[in-house]
């Protein structure tokens, strides 16, 4: 019940931020100018639409994402705010579980807002709701969820909202070159040099891979029957969780002893 | 004394989280094998796909036959091989047989075997020829991780360079965009109308700026293999088997038996609403030659595809009347062309011309030169193009014969 009011309550807050709203607005004016951008390039509209919009859908639910994650803590921190929600009978780790579903809750309104805009657009060329858009836009938020859990993480050991954010892009940008690690481990084997091929592999194995997402750009291309979109979809939507799981772990561990 | 068990407090604490964290970092691991599974799974599975595509749909131009055997081709051998004698035992077909679902079961359960590890021992080598973007860790030239480096935005920016594209097109800056186009495909490869595009610029459009015919179908050549690549990463798209058969083979070299086979597969894969493709494969069946098997198609598209089509109905005339004629019944072939010209004359010019043709031969063969030069020169006169060379060789015999044949008299 404590986990449900907190998230209810940084809903409220998040979905008020300036910030996010000026976001929003910037993403729905790229996401409706994609209808423009297709004059450019005549045949071509149907996927020229798609492709901007899902990069838009993306690019600014990141932003969103990493803004509200990295300044949650940190706000209620400089507000004060903190001392009062932590002198209750509430625990930790349901100020943090509280905390972060409001957050993703803000992450899926903005996210379903742009992607109905979408398929509002679609609609308008296409005349049919575009099934494969959405999984597409489901498969983003999952993305997401891992970049704003580790920023998150980062959040609740800082007192200014700077930090996690700054932490938060790096976090992405990072997690979409983990595939190198692969590369690197499989050169070292080769060249052999066991110790460093293995540990390695190891990073590269728990790190948060974010290329591996990448699906939701092909999954807007690949035929509706593609036997791989099910089966990779939901094992990733799984990895997400697990990796979100770990996310929280950190942060509980950063905070469970702050002095706050 | 105090800060020491503090610290000691903090440090028993923090042990609690140890197990969880191990545990979590286990499950991650384990996923994050269970993907890369899933993604080596899905390289071979797209190889495979296009490997069987190629050796089994593609036409090899003469520039491939020469190549030796590769790694690659050693492999796939013994790959294909291997599924086939398996699935043979157990359920009397081949790979090729499968359709998309059942070759994914297949190829999962194959990658199980000791084939995934030479599977990715050559994929890391860069010795196949792997679709972009399948497994980013094999691309060793295009900086492997490419698809990285954008953050996953490929088709965006395929999309962006498209229209660079389409801008230096029109600049006339060739050179600019050739390589550019290239890039656009292998960042996307699903991207469709990049590949029929940039065949056609191929060409079409790069071989006017050279001037002699041997480079003009180099050009040619590498449109196709353009389109080829893109059927290997698109097997199943109707449009790149068009753009072979109809734009390369039917239009550009005329050459219907080629145009007939990649015509066959995009009709194969069409949207039900596409009957231009049919229409398209029995003109080449026509002008290949299959006269009696273009005749059945135009029959089965009346009665299945088109019952309206009043094409149909008088391509079924004419088939008939070429094959009479093809079979040397003249009378039946004159019945048939007649037929055309009453019930079709708004498009009845065919039917004219090769009514002419039969009439001049007929009056050759009576020994009316006259009358047959005449026919064929008002054939000429009307510049028909599939007439035009014939009626003027047949003027110009008839011409030497009857002259000929007037020294002979007058010498007598």
């Amino acid at each position: 019940m404590n986990v449900l009011v907190i998230a209810v309550n940084a809903f409220r807050e998040g979905i008020r931020k300036k910030t996010l709203i000026g976001l929003f607005i910037v993403a729905v004016l790229v996401i409706g100018s994609s209808t423009f951008l297709t004059v450019f390039s005549p045949g071509e509209e149907v996927k020229m639409v798609k492709d901007v919009c899902l990069a838009a859908i993306s690019m600014f639910g990141v932003l969103i994402a990493i803004f509200t994650s990295g300044s949650m803590v940190p706000t209620e921190i400089e507000n004060k705010t903190i001392y009062t929600v932590l002198s209750k009978p509430l625990r930790r780790f349901e100020y943090l579980l509280g905390k972060f579903i409001g957050i993703q809750l803000i992450v899926i309104l903005n996210l379903a807002l742009m992607a109905l805009l979408c398929l509002a657009i679609l609609w308008t060329r296409e005349r049919i709701i575009s099934t494969i858009m959405m999984k597409s836009v489901f498969l983003t938020y999952f993305e997401l969820m891992i970049v704003s859990g580790f920023t998150f993480a980062v959040s609740v050991v800082s007192s200014s909202a700077v930090l996690p954010i700054i932490c938060g892009a790096f976090i992405y940008l990072v997690g979409h070159l983990v595939e190198y690690l692969k590369g690197l481990s499989n050169h070292a084997q080769e060249g052999g040099h066991a110790i460093v091929a293995g540990l390695t592999r190891l990073l590269y194995l728990v790190l948060p891979d974010l290329s591996k997402f990448n699906l939701r750009d092909q999954l807007i291309h690949l035929a509706p029957n593609d036997p791989r979109i099910m089966v990779t979809m939901w094992t990733l939507v799984v990895f997400a969780f697990a990796h979100v799981a770990m996310a929280m772990l950190i942060a509980y561990v950063l905070f469970w002893r702050k002095e706050v | 004394m105090a800060g020491e068990a503090a610290e000691r407090r903090r440090f028993e604490g923090l042990r609690r989280f140890v197990v969880p964290f191990i545990l979590l970092l286990c499950v991650v691991a384990l996923l994050s094998k269970r993907l890369e599974y899933l993604s080596t799974s899905y390289a071979f599975y797209s190889w495979l796909d296009a490997r069987i595509t190629e050796t089994e749909r593609l036409i090899s131009l003469p520039s491939m036959e020469e190549q030796e055997e590769t790694e690659e081709d050693v492999f796939f051998k013994k790959v294909r091989g291997d599924l086939d004698e398996r699935l043979r035992e157990t359920f009397s077909i081949t790979v090729s047989d499968l359709d998309p679902t059942h070759l994914w079961k297949l190829v999962l359960a194959e990658m199980k075997r000791p084939t995934r590890w030479e599977f990715e021992t050559l994929a890391r080598q860069g010795k196949l020829d792997l679709p972009y973007g399948a497994i980013e860790w094999s691309e060793e030239t295009v900086g492997a991780h490419l698809g990285s480096l954008i953050l996953g935005f490929r088709s965006a920016v395929a999309d962006l360079l498209w229209l660079k594209v389409d801008d230096y097109w029109h600049q006339g800056r060739m050179e600019m965009m050739l390589p550019m186009m290239y890039t656009v495909v292998r960042l996307d490869p699903h991207f469709i109308d990049a590949w029929a595009v940039g065949a056609w610029h191929l060409a079409y459009n790069a071989g006017v700026t050279v001037d002699t015919l041997e480079k003009k179908r180099e050009f040619v050549d590498k449109a196709i293999e353009f389109l080829q690549d893109g059927v290997k990463r698109n097997p199943r798209h109707f449009q790149l088997y068009f753009e072979l058969g109809y734009t390369m083979y039917f239009v550009k070299l005329e050459d219907y038996k080629n145009a007939a086979h990649y015509l066959e597969y995009s009709r194969r894969y069409r949207p039900p609403a596409n009957k231009w493709i049919d229409r398209m494969l029995l003109h080449a069946y026509e002008r290949g030659g299959e006269l009696d098997k273009a005749l059945q198609g135009w029959k089965v598209y009346l009665e299945k595809v088109d019952p309206d089509s009043d094409v149909a109905r008088r391509f079924i005339v004419q088939l008939k009347a070429e094959i009479a004629q093809r079979d040397g019944r003249e009378d039946e072939a004159l019945e048939r062309w007649q037929e055309i010209l009453e019930r079709f004359p708004n498009v009845s010019e065919k039917a004219e011309v090769e009514i002419i043709k039969i009439n001049a031969k007929r009056a050759e063969s009576a020994g009316d030169y006259e009358k047959a030069l005449a026919l064929w020169q008002s054939l000429a006169n009307r510049v028909y193009p599939d007439a035009y060379d014939e009626a003027l060789a047949n003027v110009a015999r008839l011409n030497l014969l009857m002259s000929s044949g007037k020294a002979a008299t007058s010498s007598d």
